[in-house]
């Protein structure tokens, strides 16, 4: 059954099983361990101990064992979720309202601004965007700020033009009609049909975004052109522990690597519950 | 009447094409432009074996490459210089970025090809068994593990690969293309391609497959054609297929797109000698001038992988090619 | 030998019998009306007879064809049988057809399949049978062509094999009544001149009366009524039937009202809106005078395309004509500033054809209802409305998606009269609605405009509807008024036009069809 509530913000979300409470409770958890990371563990995670290298899971003092310049992996780990999922966040919310103010500017403006904006997105979705965001971190150079702007600049085009084919599908929907038919004045049309109508669908691709943050961030710290690598996140973790795949020290590839996929699923199901509340497959 | 509309369907997508190439050259002119560094010092530096070279040689340098020349003047010239085929000297390497070029494209090709055809045919096969299954636990089945894989960014899945066929197993070689002068062994392409068939919106394309003939598996236009009695194929292949593909044809274009983003870093973790491990050596070396003539590169050959897909959907679907276009997308 | 017999046919959906216990035969030469209802059964009958019923979908008795038992068919002698001696049309022609190849491949793929001759030949028969040019839409793909073209193709695509048995499920219910007497002539063709047995499938009595030689009246699964066509109309004996015909004859005026007196309540004077879409204009409604005095009732008639409902746009005040002047009580509307115009917006009703689209999807009946109302007295008003239109009051709580046609329709229409209007604006509110569902809409207009004084501008493309409800009948054409006329007189009309809509009806100016075979 769908559960609702009234107003502006009612997202329909099935829940369905306990997918959707378990994906919701490991988001929160994983975002209370990054909060809290400098309580949980008293290691700087950029401090070398040459006394303690290469240790395996299980070691006393490092749960998750430490790599070969003695660093813990579990400061790592939990410093690594603070940048990872800061970044995620930051960069999906400004791609999220970009897109969205954008998507509503050329519904709702002048003809010319419509086309700029659909023209735009239409372009820049057909360049290989990581290779753009490649290009980008290379010439304004490696920090969190860089991953940011760059996945901003390149993935707030879908979130545009749903918002704006969804506001103009609103628009032209019988109810609306129907709504000024009643009497009813533009603001009021607009706040109990259009905004509460194209709310769902944008929350949707706004959820997937924050899982598209995410990945993208993963990917270019670990090409070596994200976060600096002198600052943990789990796809430095990655780049680091890469080639020590093959040496047998498979668990520095493991848990960081678990952490990302976890985390993406996690939020793509929530965001598949949105998206289903709405009425559609995916 | 039909053909006018084709043709005006063409023009339409054409210009869209121009318009992305307009957009990626000057997107690349103005990274090579804005980004830090004097481009003259790295290439004498490069020449002179890693010395630094004297300021008047930089200054002399400087004038012969036109630094100082306007902005629009130095676009034509790099534009022109660019489309004769003139990418400029490698800051890193010193040696003209159409020879490396040269070298690495084709082994891109390669990857890019045959993990393309992995995943198309892939996705297919997989999309058409989840569409066309009358059992649950094998739709629900197919489901998840797109869903896994979907949450899997390439790399890990290029890791996991890694771990399991060249650490664990060991019956793959972990990376490269073998020895120089040695024919070259399939048994490095292998994988490279599944890493990056199936770490690559593999999902997306299962799902625009099994959701675009699947809605159609009951369409009234389907029942009419067994109604008809026409052999079960041909209901299969031309009402069910033919139009349930089009979503999935739609996207092809942008699907290959995503692939050759994709190789960057399947290239890099699997030592692929390709044009993406040459560009993130090139971004983390601050080679720009490489950087953007790579980027112009993939960049065109995704514009025209996008014109192939809008013919291939034009083909398909006879309402896009009449009506004059795909809105919305 | 009738070429379709069913035998005690019975049909489960899970957890209900649809059907139970059918039998009815279908001789060559002769159509053959099942009606009822909707839900009642019809369209699960006769996808049975072609073995179309999905899974889960339960047949039992016998089907016969020609002496063979469809349903004991094997996977290829099904193949042999289907198109080629039994041909199906839907109810949806367009979608019936694969969007991405041409009316000419479905022909000739058909043929192709059974082996039974030169494709391109008999395509093209088929097509002239069915009233069409070969050389017009050999080449077209289905969503090129019109309404009635498409569903003509279809029917020749259905009959390209010289089936012995046509089965037509509903052919015509979106058509307007011009092209559903030209599809359903050239259905009809198919019995008195190729010798078929034709079942067809319609709600609409008056349509079974018009084309078909024999009536079997479906309800509650079960055969109510079965007999030469013109008997079923004129003497029916089920009680059920009884209902049916006197719904669906529509002739007495639903209200004898004097003759309106008064200012008019609402006016347009040469009104002309043009429409500007992707590409093309079209000039919607070109130069119409009317006017709607206090307690009137108007019908406005016409195809789909002549303007009809840009003309309630304008007189709802909700669009602004690019030419001439709407009033309303003497005042010029687009003169008048935003709020007062919203002020007259509230108190005209307005109920549109598809009623479920009119309702915000996240809305109960209740805030649906609410919503026309001031906020003071909203809750038990609400009840009272509902129970006005003929509605449980415990209906508030549902969402309007899970109501019956008839009921959204009344929604509607509490919606509407939420601001007690003194004019309301009802566009097709009937169209798709099966007889019984459109009587008690009908009779509910009547009601109200009795205990009222309400007036009504009734949109249709139904001749008898407009006699039915209106005191006077507009007919456009082409965005322009082409008669004008007391519904009394209505008889005495002289455009072609309204001749044509006239002699679309069923049943109306054309015999009953006797015992002529």
């Amino acid at each position: 059954m769908a559960v609702e509530a009234p107003g502006l913000l009612a997202v329909p979300v099935r829940s369905r099983g306990i997918g959707v409470w378990a994906a919701a409770l490991l988001l929160v958890t994983l975002g209370v361990l990054a909060v809290a990371a400098p309580w949980l563990t008293s290691y700087d995670p950029t401090a070398t101990d040459t006394a303690a290298t290469s240790l395996p899971p299980g070691s006393p003092g490092h749960p998750l064992g430490t790599d070969t310049v003695g660093r813990d992996l579990l400061a790592r780990m939990l410093y690594g979720a603070r940048t990872s999922l800061l970044v995620g966040l930051a960069a999906a919310a400004i791609t999220v309202v970009a897109g969205t103010l954008l998507g509503a500017l050329a519904a709702a403006g002048p003809r010319w601004l419509d086309e700029a904006v659909a023209r735009t997105a239409d372009v820049l979705l057909s360049l290989p965007m990581l290779v753009v965001v490649l290009a980008l971190a290379a010439v304004i150079g490696p920090s969190p700020g860089t991953v940011i702007v760059a996945v901003a600049a390149t993935s707030w085009m879908p979130v545009a033009l749903v918002a704006r084919a969804e506001l103009r599908s609103q628009r032209e929907r019988l109810y609306v009609r129907a709504a000024y038919a009643l009497g009813l004045s533009r603001r009021q049309v607009l706040w109990r049909h259009l905004l509460p109508g194209a709310f769902p669908p944008i929350a949707s691709i706004a959820a997937f975004e924050v899982g598209h943050a995410i990945l993208t961030e993963s990917t270019l710290s670990f090409l070596g052109i994200g976060v600096p690598p002198n600052r943990p996140s789990w796809g430095n973790l990655l780049t680091e522990a890469q080639s020590h795949l093959l040496t047998g020290e498979w668990y520095t590839v493991a848990f960081p690597a678990a952490a990302v996929v976890v985390t993406i699923i996690a939020v793509n199901v929530l965001a598949t519950a949105v998206a289903r509340g709405e009425g559609r497959a995916w | 009447m039909g053909l006018v509309v084709l043709r005006r369907f063409l023009v339409r997508r054409a210009v869209t094409a121009l318009a992305v190439v307009a957009a990626l050259s000057a997107l690349c002119f103005v990274l090579l432009d804005v980004a830090p560094g004097s481009p003259a010092a790295q290439i004498l530096e490069a020449r002179n074996g890693g010395r630094p070279p004297t300021p008047a040689a930089v200054a002399e340098l400087e004038r012969r490459m036109g630094v100082d020349d306007p902005l629009p003047v130095r676009y034509a010239r790099w534009l022109g210089d660019a489309v004769t085929g003139d990418l400029g000297v490698s800051y890193g390497s010193g040696r003209p970025v159409r020879d490396i070029l040269a070298e690495t494209v084709p082994w891109t090709v390669l990857l890019t090809v045959a993990a393309t055809v992995l995943s198309m045919a892939g996705a297919v096969a997989v999309g058409l068994v989840a569409a066309l299954t009358r059992r649950g636990w094998l739709r629900r089945g197919v489901e998840s593990a797109v869903f896994v894989l979907g949450g899997m960014p390439g790399f890990v899945t290029s890791l996991l690969l890694l771990y399991v066929f060249a650490a664990w197993l060991q019956v793959l070689p972990s990376g490269g293309v073998g020895r120089p002068g040695e024919p070259f062994d399939v048994s490095y392409l292998v994988l490279p391609a599944l890493a990056l068939a199936f770490g690559h919106h593999f999902g997306t394309y299962v799902r625009l497959v099994q959701s675009g003939v699947g809605r159609l598996r009951d369409a009234p236009h389907v029942e009419n054609a067994r109604v008809r009695g026409l052999a079960r194929r041909t209901v299969t292949a031309r009402h069910l297929l033919r139009p349930g593909m089009v979503p999935f044809t739609a996207r092809l274009g942008v699907g290959v797109g995503g692939l050759i983003s994709g190789a960057y870093a399947t290239e890099v973790i699997f030592s692929w000698p390709g044009v993406g491990r040459e560009a993130i050596l090139a971004a983390r070396g601050h080679d720009y001038a490489l950087l953007t003539a790579i980027v112009l590169i993939t960049g065109l050959i995704v514009v025209a992988a996008n014109l192939v897909g809008d013919l291939a959907v034009a083909w398909l679907d006879p309402r896009v090619r009449l009506s004059g276009g795909m809105d919305g997308r | 030998m009738s070429v379709l017999a069913l035998r005690d046919l019975t049909v489960d959906v899970p957890g209900r019998r649809v059907v139970d216990g059918l039998s009815l035969e279908v001789g060559a030469g002769r159509v053959v009306a099942l009606v009822g209802p909707s839900g009642g059964g019809k369209s699960l009958t006769a996808r049975s007879i072609v073995r179309l019923h999905g899974d889960g979908v339960r047949v039992g008795g016998q089907i016969l064809l020609g002496g063979t038992d469809v349903l004991a068919l094997g996977p290829r002698e099904l193949r042999a049988v289907r198109g080629r001696r039994v041909g199906y049309a839907f109810q949806d022609a367009t979608g019936s057809l694969n969007p991405t190849i041409t009316i000419g491949r479905h022909l000739t793929e058909t043929v192709a399949a059974h082996d039974v001759g030169d494709p391109r030949r008999l395509g093209e028969e088929a097509l002239r049978r069915c009233g069409l040019d070969p050389g017009a839409v050999w080449a077209a793909y289905p969503f090129e062509l019109s309404g009635g073209q498409v569903q003509r193709a279809a029917l020749a695509l259905a009959t390209v094999l010289n089936p012995d048995l046509l089965v037509a499920d509903e052919v015509t219910t979106a058509l307007d009544p011009v092209t559903q007497a030209t599809v359903l002539d050239a259905v009809r063709a198919q019995a008195v001149d190729e010798g078929r047995a034709v079942l067809l499938i319609t709600h609409d009595l008056a349509v079974a009366g018009r084309w078909a030689d024999e009536i079997a009246v479906l309800s509650g699964g079960r055969l109510a009524e079965h007999g030469p066509a013109a008997d079923v109309l004129t003497g029916p004996k089920a009680p059920f039937t009884r209902d049916l015909v006197a719904a669906a004859r529509l002739d007495a005026p639903v209200t004898q009202t004097p003759p309106p007196s008064g200012e008019a309540l609402r006016a347009v004077r040469g009104v002309r809106r043009v429409l500007r879409g992707r590409g093309r204009t079209t000039v919607a409604v070109d130069g119409i005078d009317l006017q709607v005095r206090p307690g009137e009732a108007v019908a406005v008639v016409g195809r789909s395309g002549s303007g009809k409902s840009t003309l309630v746009g304008t007189l709802a005040a909700l669009d602004r004509p690019d030419e001439g002047v709407v009033l309303a009580g003497g005042r010029d509307v687009w003169r008048l500033d935003g709020r007062s115009r919203r002020a007259l917006r509230r108190e005209t009703g307005l109920v549109f054809q598809d009623a479920l689209a009119s309702f915000d999807p996240r809305y109960t009946v209740e805030r649906v209802v609410a919503e026309a109302l001031p906020k003071a007295r909203r809750r038990e008003e609400v009840a009272g409305l509902l129970e006005r239109v003929g509605l449980d009051p415990a209906m508030a709580a549902r969402h309007p998606a899970t109501l019956s046609g008839g009921e959204r329709q009344r929604v509607a229409l509490a919606r509407a009269l939420g601001a007690r209007p003194r004019l309301l604006l009802a566009d097709e509110p009937t169209t798709g609605l099966d007889v019984l569902a459109q009587e008690r809409v009908l009779a509910l207009l009547g009601d109200l405009r009795r205990a009222d004084g309400l007036a009504v501008v009734f949109v249709t493309h139904d001749l008898r509807v407009a006699r039915r409800v209106a005191d006077r009948i507009v007919v456009l054409a082409d965005g322009r008024v082409v008669e004008e006329t007391p519904a009394a007189a209505l008889e005495a009309a002289a455009h072609p036009e309204t001749r044509a809509l006239m002699s679309a009806v069923p049943g109306w100016g054309v015999p009953l069809r006797t015992e002529s075979a």
